[in-house]
């Protein structure tokens, strides 16, 4: 049989396991003690051949799951499939918990109501400001923001689904283009990508 | 009530979100090199995997996008906000809120240590939590008030029942107050002695901003 | 002589120390097989540990012919199934992950090696089977014939479990891709 040249992902995930594990050094040590401990080892006068004839192996489709299942990380304990399917195994002891599991959270959000909310920033110098967020995948250009008649501030009002949602503005002007939070709200802690973020909780949320 | 910024929703309304066009789908995520997005997708996997919502990890990812960040660096900060997520499900439990978890992790980013954040554990099932967990971080991060301080004191405030209006308002005040010249710590102990356990919180219309608009501190990008 | 048969040799005229050798010689390749199929290091140390103290006990029957490592890993194999069978990993692993996330001091808890942990993870979704045969012929890249002698099974037995892993690994990316 003419092997396959291996799919990325899988050459991807056999590059990665190939990888040297770390493993507890005082386990040698331990090692070593326990042969240590034991009779010495000699050379028998009958060659008795070889021992370790491969025993055939079969798993029972219980042990399967459970060897397949000893997964690295507290999700061992949720099984499978427990967001998918919008249970929560864990939750069963928390009924008419007001937050959903993520997965009903999920089919909320998208039939939930909306409410308005209005951005302002104040940008005198700006040709041009956008609001980006979790809400438009931080593209900026997709909210357009209107400059006020008197010229200071720059406005929009989008819909936004009720709960916690992290934004900026982008301002282009003759400085070039700035990434700034909004002043008047909580700041988001943890600028990553070095750029700042706000916070705005909108109204009517889940929890 | 509606938490937008200071200028405040012109109107609340209850709209069905219209249906749009059928556009191609392309994800975002294919910008990202094939390596570096095998290691996002799968941490996005493993998120769904424990029941923590993948979301808040995607939006991440796109963030890294659109700042043009190093593809490593995204990976890594993904990455990071899984780790603290998880953290979060185990000090605060399974039944809290996308919001709730995103909230969560933030505050770890900021420092604040799972041990305290394991006291903000849900007792009443209808507590809401976001409210306070989005202050605490805003007060640490923005007015570099020590975190054990504002821990305690927002904690205390959230164990006496305070909802997310009362944080609000807290935190208006007490921005408002460190605008004037306030210490921030002061400002804080002040304003959270007038908050009354079982009170209905003060009714800041949502048409009058609590102060103008101010322009913004840049950041160069 | 290979210096694995002249380690032997001096283990047997009653030199302990020479073991030490061949154990630096297979500790970290042995490792990261017995990491790969259990999917955790708890459970992997304790076949490393079983692994080579029964090739200590055993060395006596080691035939100078037979390739050491070849000996070593048919009784590791063997070892990582026993143990994989024998063991609840739900309880064991979910306890000591909770008590090291909770424990972490006040900076973030670090992960070493995150990557290694996803694969790990997506690995250990395959059948054991599976996955026994997948390790061994891209993870210690062994030959057919090689991973015949250690298991047992014949070459195109394991051609067909490999070919199925790969499957099955393409096929989890697709279902992460479209989620």
């Amino acid at each position: 049989m003419i092997e396959d040249e291996l799919d990325p992902y899988v050459e991807w995930i056999a590059r990665e396991a190939r990888r040297p594990v770390q493993v507890d050094a005082a386990a040698r040590a331990r090692l070593m003690s326990a042969v240590r401990a034991e009779p010495r080892p000699r050379r028998r006068r009958l060659d008795v051949g070889r021992l370790f004839e491969p025993r055939s192996f079969t798993l029972s489709p219980m042990m399967s799951l459970a060897t397949a299942a000893g997964l690295v990380g507290i999700g061992v304990l949720l099984g499978f499939g427990t967001y998918r399917g919008g249970r929560s195994l864990a939750n069963s002891s928390s009924k008419g918990v007001a937050s959903q599991p993520p997965g009903q959270q999920e089919a909320v959000r998208t039939t939930d109501t909306v409410r308005i909310v209005n951005f302002v920033v104040l940008a005198p110098n700006a040709s041009k400001v956008s609001l980006v967020g979790d809400f438009n995948e931080w593209k900026e250009g997709e909210h357009l923001m209107t400059r006020a008649p008197n010229g200071d501030a720059w406005s929009i009002a989008i819909p936004l689904t009720p709960g916690r949602h992290v934004y900026a503005f982008v301002i282009n002007g003759e400085n070039g283009t700035q990434w700034v939070a909004d002043p008047t709200a909580p700041l988001a802690p943890g600028d990553a990508f070095g750029v700042p973020n706000s916070v705005v909780l909108v109204g009517g949320s889940s929890s | 009530m509606s938490w937008s910024p200071l200028r405040t929703a012109l109107c609340l309304a209850c709209l069905a979100l219209p249906a749009t066009a059928q556009e191609p789908i392309v994800d975002p995520l294919a910008k990202l090199d094939p390596t570096s997005r095998f290691q996002v997708e799968l941490i996005l996997d493993s998120a769904r995997t424990l029941g923590i919502p993948d979301r808040p990890l995607r939006s991440t990812a796109m963030l890294g996008l659109s700042r043009h960040a190093n593809p490593r660096t995204i990976v890594a900060v993904v990455r990071q906000s899984f780790n603290n997520m998880r953290v979060a499900k185990i000090a605060l439990g399974n039944s809290i809120s996308e919001d709730e978890y995103a909230a969560a992790a933030s505050l770890l980013n900021a420092g604040v240590s799972s041990a305290t954040l394991t006291q903000f554990r849900r007792e009443k099932v209808a507590q809401p939590l976001s409210g306070a967990l989005i202050v605490l971080g805003d007060l640490i991060t923005r007015h570099g008030i020590p975190r054990d301080e504002a821990s305690s004191t927002i904690l205390k405030m959230w164990q006496e029942g305070a909802g997310d209006a009362d944080f609000y308002g807290l935190w208006t005040r007490v921005d408002r107050d460190i605008l004037s010249g306030q210490s921030p710590g002061i400002a804080l102990q002040n304003r959270v002695r007038e908050f009354v356990p079982g009170r209905a919180p003060d009714n800041v219309s949502p048409t009058a901003p609590a102060r103008p608009p101010e322009q913004p501190e840049t950041t160069s990008s | 002589m290979s210096d694995d048969a002249a380690d032997v040799q001096r283990v047997l005229s009653g030199d302990v120390d020479a073991f030490a050798a061949l154990v630096d010689r297979y500790y970290d390749r042995c490792a990261r097989f017995a990491v790969r199929m259990l999917g955790n290091r708890d459970d992997a140390e304790d076949a490393l540990q079983a692994t080579f103290l029964r090739a200590y006990r055993a060395l006596a029957r080691y035939q100078e012919r037979d390739k050491f490592s070849a000996w070593l890993y048919r009784i590791l194999v063997n070892q990582c199934r026993s143990i994989a069978a024998r063991r609840a990993h739900r309880e064991r692993v979910f306890v000591r992950e909770e008590a090291l996330l909770l424990n972490a001091p006040d900076k973030q808890v670090a992960w070493s090696g995150e990557d290694e942990e996803f694969v790990q993870r997506v690995l250990n979704e395959l059948d054991p089977l599976l996955r026994e045969a997948f390790v061994l012929k891209y993870v210690e890249e062994l030959s057919y014939e090689e991973m015949s002698a250690l298991t047992g099974v014949g070459v195109s037995a394991l051609k067909m479990r490999v070919k199925r892993a790969c499957d099955r690994l393409r096929d989890r990316w697709e279902r992460i891709k479209d989620d």
